[in-house]
């Protein structure tokens, strides 16, 4: 049997999925490793999906992670929200659904980037950012390759900088070390 | 109904068993053995069915690569209205894998004996399963396959006639040709002779061609009709289709050929359905899904499950696509899996069933271990 799936990502943003993939294949995952969870056509309400979803996801991650060692990234955009709000948000719907939300040996992690997703890649081309202004958009989600290969050097070094970075990425930063390999 | 089939030494399969249903989804990674199963079923067909040499359907070649008895043997455990066929194949190939011999080929029914040989010798059974003839025979051949029709050996043909209602097919439209030479009885394992075998099905089973006329017009948006067209000494394959702006327009005959590969599927795919509906044959379809749109695919999925309790027999199918696998999967899959250069081994028991996915989520993830 083929290698399963190690890692998936539950992401409502097609480039914020985007960099997450390719952070994670800087970062030693084997695209084998990553399946990503795609948002059905029409999706104004991205994160109202990841909230649908996670519940599911938290399931089938304890299912699988009883057998073998697996992780769940879950990204949607803070928008106008703190970075705790999601969290709750996301933590109440898995309340709703009778699922226990994510304890703290559990290999999931939140990638919630505010104001979006176009926060952190003006950040990491250098640009000094506040997490309230929209930064301008990527036309193909494949252009944040040198922003992907930018954090990963941070990640290298354990420094992000320049200082003082979006907290949501900070914030995102240590989610990571639940997942690292 | 193909209750059971049993294969040991031949490639991916050693002391290997499948049972069966009614309705079954064989499932499992590229390489895990689907389609050989498939294909032992369709040789044991070719082998019953006339003259056939032994080497000729189970060459040597065939032999598990990483075993060195030359034995095969082969089992099917076939139910007949009520009644339990169980035919047993042991084959033995030479040193310098150039020959093969049948060491012993026996028919039973309910445990009593129809039909044995062994060693060079033949041995029949009447229908009340009194001692028959003896007498010498062919070691290179079907002893079974050569049998006339008698009044006291109907228990013998009649299971052979019903291992020949079991269609073993892939949908190949590119090997699909227009033209037919003659009609032929049984469909060719890649369908590539369907125009032929319309041909004789259409004579067979008239009062269905209507039926299957009538569905397809739902199918396939401009459909008409059917029609054979002499040329010369072939017949040519034609499809009426009307015109897309209104009545009175003449509809405009199109070649087999001159349709996309997913309409000639379409065509193949309902045409089995509709036209050998009632004739209790078993259908055994490796990927049908392979050309046809996720749109076509489940009212097609849902018209084989009907009929399945209308003549249609028995259905195993094989599939990658997650329609099927997310509805046949949990109530219906047979679960394949292999170590490289090793035996296939497959279970009924659901491997893809995590909590909170549907099967087609859990096998894409490789979760199903």
């Amino acid at each position: 049997m083929s290698d399963p799936v190690l890692t998936i990502i539950l992401s409502e943003d097609l480039q914020l999925r985007c960099f997450i993939r390719r952070f994670l294949l800087k970062r030693g995952w084997h695209a084998r490793h990553i399946r990503e969870i795609s948002l059905p056509v029409g999706g104004g309400a991205g994160v109202r999906w990841v909230r649908e979803k996670l519940p599911d996801e938290l399931k089938a991650y304890r299912s699988r992670n009883a057998r073998a060692a697996t992780s769940l990234v879950v990204g949607c955009d803070a928008d106008d929200q703190t970075v705790e709000n999601r969290i709750q948000s996301l933590k109440d719907a898995c309340t709703a659904a009778g699922v226990p939300f994510r304890n703290d040996a559990e290999r999931v992690a939140f990638a919630i980037p505010k104001r979006n997703i176009e926060t952190w890649l003006a950040y990491l081309r250098g640009t000094i950012v506040n997490e309230n202004d929209a930064y301008p958009k990527y036309r193909y989600e494949s252009e944040c390759r040198e922003q992907v290969t930018r954090l990963d050097e941070m990640c290298q070094k354990q420094k992000l900088e320049p200082a003082p970075p979006p907290p949501s990425l900070a914030h995102a930063c240590e989610e990571f070390s639940r997942i690292r390999k | 109904m193909l209750k059971r089939i049993y294969a040991d030494n031949f490639r991916c399969l050693v002391n290997f068993e499948l049972k069966l249903d009614r309705l079954n989804l064989l499932l499992g990674e590229n390489g895990t053995g689907k389609t050989t199963v498939f294909d032992v079923l369709y040789c044991l067909q070719q082998f019953l069915a006339g003259n056939a040499k032994v080497l000729n359907v189970f060459p040597s070649r065939e032999l598990t690569r990483w075993q060195s008895s030359l034995s095969q043997r082969f089992e099917l455990d076939i139910g007949v209205e009520g009644e339990q066929y169980a035919y047993s194949l042991t084959i033995q190939h030479d040193e310098d894998r150039r020959k093969a011999r049948i060491k012993k080929e026996t028919l039973l029914l309910d445990g009593k004996p129809l039909f044995e040989f062994e060693e060079g010798t033949a041995k029949l059974y009447h229908d009340d399963f009194t001692r028959g003839p003896e007498y010498p025979f062919d070691w290179t051949q079907s002893g079974l396959a050569v049998l006339q029709p008698r009044p006291d050996n109907k228990k013998l043909t009649r299971f052979r006639a019903h291992l020949a209602k079991i269609i073993v097919a892939a949908v190949h439209p590119m090997s699909m040709s227009s033209e037919s030479r003659e009609e032929e009885r049984a469909l060719s394992r890649n369908m590539g002779n369907f125009v032929s075998w319309y041909r004789y099905v259409s004579q067979e089973h008239q009062g269905a061609i209507f039926g299957l006329v009538q569905e397809l017009a739902r199918v396939l948006p401009g459909f008409s009709s059917f029609s054979l067209k002499e040329a010369g000494e072939a017949k040519v394959f034609k499809v009426m289709m009307k015109q897309a702006s209104g009545n009175g327009r003449p509809e405009i005959p199109f070649d087999f050929s001159e349709l996309s590969d997913g309409q000639r599927s379409l065509i193949a795919l309902y045409s089995v359905l509709f036209v050998l509906k009632g004739q209790g044959v078993s259908l055994f379809l490796d990927e049908p899904d392979n050309f046809i749109t996720v749109r076509e695919l489940h009212p097609w999925l849902g018209a084989l499950k009907d009929l399945t309790d209308e003549g249609i027999e028995q259905a195993v199918l094989i599939s990658h696509h997650p329609e099927l696998i997310d509805q046949l999967a949990i109530p219906a899959g047979r679960w394949f899996e292999r170590d490289p250069n090793a035996p296939s081994r497959v279970s009924d028991q659901p491997g893809a069933k995590v909590e909170g996915l549907k099967p087609s989520e859990a096998m894409a993830r490789g979760w199903t271990k």
